[in-house]
């Protein structure tokens, strides 16, 4: 096509085939939807987040659906880093995209370990770096809520890795522009946003909460406002990039969260209803832009009309 | 290899109070399908219900028809009882494993009301590929609900024997007990058992094999957000010194029935 409009989105150091990227904890390792959708559609694929050591996660039951929504406490479940390089980045090194994995840490310690270990192995592109789970009790609340903290873990994965360093901020804070500068001023090559928002549902019969671990994290349509509310305050905040995430079902919803400032975006819980979302998502994008006479995506990111 | 399809509706067929057949046609999942695969259905174009919801295959035929045995039970399910001919939906499937129907030469297939789904699929399979006797014990509330769900069999050549709550129609109790009154029969060299129903009626089958060294499969049923083995929502409890979690839609739904941490699941 002569006039197609050019989707490639460059982001911490990097250039992405388009801005949709998947979600962590959604799109598993990548492999478990490579029969149903195009990888190489996708401007990156993010993993599942990855700890030092396997985890076993929450007791079931772990998710829930509420009103347009998903409330999950999978507890951070994964193989670890190394049967993360043993098993899945084989797959992923040869998916036809960007590989972005995404870590978790219960010490600063750990997150600088798991920056040290994947910056040395080949068919990783970028980290992101949960601060903000509120699934686990010992987990990443503590960071991504406080200020100190996150400055901590991003100056630590900047020590320990050469690769670029996104840091994904946690909704479940007063002030999200605080989060945001520290992470910029410690040094973050891009940030992203939301993680789950942290909720609860009750089985008012049983008098029972409805997931094993009482409390979860809300993702889907549902958190998508609040979403875009904290894209468009932290766009406006600092001058790293930003990945817009929360509730993105459709290239509408997308397209949204570029007009608040975002310079890509994540799809997670619409993977669920729709293994091809994402991919069609980057199709309704560029539809968009040529639609609207726009050669980039670029060139619509923050133009919100005030 | 698993495909998301539009689905399109044949027929959709009432079989008493709020349990209803869906044929599909679906050429490419149907084509795949076996015995306790399942697929997920999208019940709904809008964000509520929003996520997909697991239906095991109960019937597929050479022309790429798909059929789904369901139960109203909440939202999704009452959309998907109001689908009408020539309406579309999407499905992702065949999903999970199945049963192993080449372990025994003979099998009990023990089902709870619309957990005859995968059962009758592993009927029509056995069947098909001959030398093995079957023996059918199904139960539900009431005769009413019970004799639809096993109309299947008799065409086969396969005898029900029939338990309901009410004793409406054949034994007046549970389906444990059928089994319990052949116990004495079962040769635990020859003969399996395949289970799909209720928690409690899978926990309490699996507590009778156990005891009486019977080899059993059950497939089980937990709440799924995305079923291709993503979400890590789908767990269940493993035993003795098995995995800690079992995750029903890639390592099950099938299962031994002594892999399974049974109290978890009940409470
Ligand atoms: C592998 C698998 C195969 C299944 N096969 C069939 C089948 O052949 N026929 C059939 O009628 N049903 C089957 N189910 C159950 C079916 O998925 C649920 O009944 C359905 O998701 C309910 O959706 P809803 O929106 O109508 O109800 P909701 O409003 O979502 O829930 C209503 C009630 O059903 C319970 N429920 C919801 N989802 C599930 C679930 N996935 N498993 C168990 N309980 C659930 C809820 O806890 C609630 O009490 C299967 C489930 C699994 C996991
Ligand atoms: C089942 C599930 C598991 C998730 N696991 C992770 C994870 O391991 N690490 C992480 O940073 N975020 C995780 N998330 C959060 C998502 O990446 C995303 O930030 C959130 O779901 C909001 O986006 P959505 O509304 O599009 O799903 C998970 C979300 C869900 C629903
Ligand atoms: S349903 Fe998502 S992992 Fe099994």
């Amino acid at each position: 096509m002569e006039n197609a409009p050019d989707l490639k989105t460059a982001i911490a150091g990097m250039t992405l085939r388009n801005p949709v990227m998947t979600a962590s904890g959604t799109f598993g390792y990548g492999e478990e939807f490579a029969e149903l959708t195009n990888l190489h559609r996708l401007g990156a694929i993010v993993t599942k987040g990855i700890s030092l050591a396997p985890r076993p996660g929450n007791p079931p039951p772990r998710v829930v659906e509420t009103a347009s929504g998903l409330l999950n406490a999978i507890g951070l479940e994964n193989v670890g880093v190394q049967a993360f390089i043993d098993a899945k980045l084989p797959f992923l090194k040869n998916c036809g995209t960007r590989v972005i994995a995404n870590i978790l840490g219960d010490r600063v310690e750990e997150y600088g370990e798991l920056c040290a270990i994947l910056s040395g192995v080949e068919g990783v592109d970028a980290i992101e770096v949960n601060i903000s789970c509120p699934n686990v009790k010992q987990g990443g609340i503590a960071f991504g809520t406080d200020p100190e903290a996150v400055a901590a873990v991003t100056k630590t994965c900047k020590k320990n890795s050469k690769l670029p360093i996104i840091i994904k901020l946690s909704p479940n804070v007063t002030d999200i522009t605080v989060t945001a500068r520290a992470a910029e001023e410690a040094g973050a090559d891009a940030i992203s946003l939301i993680n789950t928002i942290t909720a609860m549902a009750i089985d008012a019969e049983k008098r029972r909460p409805r997931l094993a671990n009482v409390i979860g994290g809300l993702s889907g349509p549902a958190i998508k406002p609040v979403a875009l509310r904290m894209v468009w305050q932290a766009a406006a905040a600092v001058r790293i990039p930003v990945i817009g995430i929360g509730g993105i079902m459709t290239a509408d919803d997308a397209l949204e969260f570029i007009i608040a400032g975002a310079a890509a975006v994540q799809v997670g819980t619409a993977s669920f209803v729709n293994p091809r979302a994402a991919e069609e998502i980057a199709a309704g994008i560029s539809a968009y832009l040529e639609r609207h006479g726009l050669d980039s995506v670029a060139a619509l990111r923050g133009s919100l009309r005030l | 290899m698993k495909t998301v399809e539009r689905a399109r509706v044949k027929r959709i067929v009432s079989l008493g109070r709020n349990l209803f057949r869906l044929d599909l046609h679906s050429p490419q999942i149907a084509g795949q399908a076996w015995p306790a695969s399942f697929v997920m259905a999208r019940t709904s174009e809008a964000t509520a219900p929003l996520l997909c919801r697991p239906f095991s295959v109960y019937q597929t035929t050479s022309e790429g028809e798909l059929q789904i045995l369901f139960r109203v039970v909440g939202q999704g399910t009452a959309n998907l009882s109001r689908l009408r001919p020539d309406d579309e939906i999407s499905l992702t499937g065949p999903l999970g494993n199945g049963f192993d129907l080449g372990a025994r030469k003979e099998f009990i297939l023990i089902a709870g009301g619309v957990g005859v789904a995968p059962v009758f699929m592993a009927a029509k399979q056995i069947v098909r590929n001959g030398g093995t006797r079957i023996t059918v014990m199904a139960g539900a509330a009431t005769g009413e609900e019970l004799e639809p769900l096993t109309a299947g069999f008799a065409p086969l050549g396969i005898d029900c024997e029939l338990a309901t709550d009410d004793g409406s129609l054949g034994h007046h109790g549970l389906v444990t007990d059928l089994l319990k009154q052949r116990l004495a029969d079962v040769s635990p060299q020859r003969t399996g058992i395949l289970c799909c129903g209720p928690a409690p009626m899978m926990a309490a089958v699996a507590g009778i094999c156990e005891q009486a060294g019977i080899w059993c499969q059950v497939s089980l049923e937990t709440m799924m957000a995305c079923g291709v083995s993503a979400c890590l929502g789908c767990t269940v409890a493993g035993r003795g010194n098995g995995k800690k979690y079992l995750h029903v839609c890639k390592d099950g739904p099938v299962f031994m029935a002594g892999e399974i941490e049974w109290k978890t699941l009940l409470t």
